[in-house]
Order: C-alpha cells, then sequence, then structure tokens
C-alpha cells in the first residue's frame, strides 16, 4: 500500500496536535492529561481522515455510525450513507487537524478541532478550506464510530 | 360493524401497551419529550441568563465549540461569558430538526435565530445559527455535555 505525502503529512499533523495541549481556550485550565480511551478516539479519528482522503469505502463503513448525523452549514441534516457518497465523490488530497482537543465521558467522546482540507483542481493550484468541527463518538462494543458531526467555514 | 372495529382497536390498544417492542418505543418517544423540554428550558434559561437553571442543566465537563472559534472547556467558563455578557441575547428562537436517542445519549441538531445584545459579539444583529448538542442520561437526570454552534449570517 502506499502512502502519499499529504496523507503522511495529515496523519503526522494530528498526532502532533493530539499530544499538544488546546491552544484556544477560553478560560486557563491544567495541560491536558491524554488518557490512553482518549488516544483510542483520537486514533479513530485519524483512521476516518485517513479514509476521507483514500476514499475508502470499507473503512468509512466501519468508522461511521449507521445511526450518524451531519449537520450541515446549509441547513439540512444528512446520514450516514450521504455522508459517505459525498466523501467518495470529493477530491480531497490532504488533510490537516489542529487546534484538537478531546473530551471521554464513559460511552460518549467528543473531540473539538479545526481541519484543513486541500482539494484538488484540475485547471489549477489546490484549493484550501478550514473549518471548525466537532465530531462525537459512540463506544459500541469496545469500538468507537461516529455518531454526528458538524463543522463550518472558521471564521475570521 | 363498528363494534367489531372498536374491539380490534381495544385489542391492538392492549396489545402494544404489553409488547417489549411497543414498550421501547413508548420509552424512546418519552425520551424524546424530555429533551425537547429540556431543551427549551435551556434556551429560557440562557435568554434570561439564569445561572442557576444553566448550573442544573449543563454537565460540570459541558464543552462548547463556540462560533468565535473558541472552546469554552467546562460549565465554569460557559457560565463566566454568560455572567460577562458575552452571551446575551435579546430574543432566542431554537427549531429541533433532528432528536437521535441512542441509549444514555441524545444528539439534537437544529437551527437558532437570535437577536445579540449586550455584550455580545455581533450585538444587535439578528444571527442565523445552526447548532448541534449531546445530552448524556447520568444519576437519573439528562445533562447538555456538549454544544457546537456556527453563525450562517449576521444582519442588522
Amino acid at each position: 500500500m502506499t502512502i502519499s505525502y499529504p496523507r503522511v503529512l495529515a496523519l503526522a499533523m494530528s498526532f502532533i496536535c493530539a499530544t499538544l495541549p488546546s491552544r484556544n481556550l477560553v478560560a486557563q485550565s491544567p495541560e491536558p492529561v491524554v488518557t490512553s480511551e482518549e488516544r483510542r478516539v483520537l486514533a479513530v479519528e485519524d483512521e476516518y481522515v485517513a479514509a476521507e482522503i483514500s476514499r475508502d469505502e470499507a473503512s468509512l463503513n466501519r468508522l461511521v455510525d449507521d445511526r450518524f448525523a451531519l449537520n450541515t452549514n446549509r441547513g439540512a441534516i444528512i446520514g450516514k450513507t450521504e455522508l459517505i457518497r459525498r466523501v467518495l465523490a470529493m477530491n480531497m488530497v490532504g488533510q490537516t487537524i489542529t487546534e484538537r482537543s478531546v473530551l471521554v465521558e464513559g460511552n460518549v467522546a467528543l473531540i473539538f478541532g479545526t481541519a484543513e482540507l486541500r482539494f484538488a483542481r484540475a485547471d489549477g493550484p489546490e484549493t484550501v478550506s478550514t473549518l471548525r468541527y466537532t465530531s462525537t463518538f459512540v463506544n459500541r462494543d469496545g469500538q468507537w464510530r461516529m455518531l454526528a458531526l458538524q463543522m463550518q467555514d472558521r471564521a475570521r | 360493524m363498528r363494534r367489531g372495529t372498536g374491539t380490534f382497536l381495544l385489542l391492538s390498544l392492549l396489545g402494544c401497551m404489553t409488547s417489549p417492542a411497543s414498550r421501547s418505543a413508548v420509552e424512546l418517544s418519552g425520551a424524546e419529550a424530555d429533551i425537547r423540554s429540556l431543551e427549551n428550558e435551556e434556551r429560557l434559561a440562557v435568554l434570561g441568563r439564569d445561572a442557576q437553571a444553566l448550573q442544573r442543566l449543563w454537565s460540570e465537563r459541558f464543552t462548547v465549540n463556540s462560533p468565535m472559534n473558541r472552546i469554552a472547556p467546562n460549565r465554569s467558563a460557559v457560565l463566566q461569558l454568560v455572567q460577562q455578557g458575552l452571551i446575551s441575547y435579546s430574543s432566542f428562537e431554537r427549531r429541533i430538526e433532528e432528536i437521535r436517542i441512542d441509549g444514555n445519549l441524545a444528539i439534537v441538531m437544529g437551527g437558532e435565530t437570535v437577536q445579540a445584545a449586550g455584550n455580545a459579539p455581533l450585538a444587535g444583529q439578528t444571527i442565523q445559527r445552526r447548532f448541534t448538542h449531546v445530552w448524556k442520561h447520568e444519576q437519573g437526570e439528562w445533562r447538555l455535555i456538549a454544544r457546537h454552534a456556527n453563525n450562517m449570517n449576521a444582519s442588522p
């Protein structure tokens, strides 16, 4: 299996950011301690990002919960099938996650962060979209799966 | 004929009341009703800046991914923003479009229209938002553990 440079970069950045404290907190809080469960959730999100970039349908199906819901910026809510259809139709070539923090509450986990998505264009240079997101994961039988997602253009 | 139909309906109703599948449907709709009611309480508490009610409705670890690219990492931090007038509205409408109950977890998605006031960003403007709420049932109570909100537009 060949791993593209953007994908390696995105995964490396994700790993680095997962181990760094969040830099954008409203209130000062003690340096977060990343527990093993938090690491597991972050690893699942990294897998999801890699699956998006490589358009890996099988992995997307495994990582996204059947009851998944995405709250889109255009005022619609879509489910798992439509999400995967849209991801497979995208021409994303890379994704970098920053400002990421994670909260695990029993069988529920929340990840907050910023994603920089890079898209290929046939007639010019890559386009970049920077999004703020919150993803919700649920643990079913020991497996974390993405249950909900909301993201939007990062405000300037 | 009418009597036969009446008997059939009565038996169907009794059947529904005792079948496990229907019982869970009744419980599910009960949880949905609870969440709808709590969503309304929470909206009114934010509008009225009622710290006592918010303390009850929000989990201690309540985290907000705000429209201003910031993460408020716990209930104290968000309450501080309320006290400072940075979360302040003269009107606040919420339209719930989706409620998904999943065991001890509830995901609520929809739209909001707020009139920002006080020291809040965009004070005086009407703002359309998309939001996702994550509620968790713990120790017999539903508590809001996370909120993601983003502005769609702002108009004077």
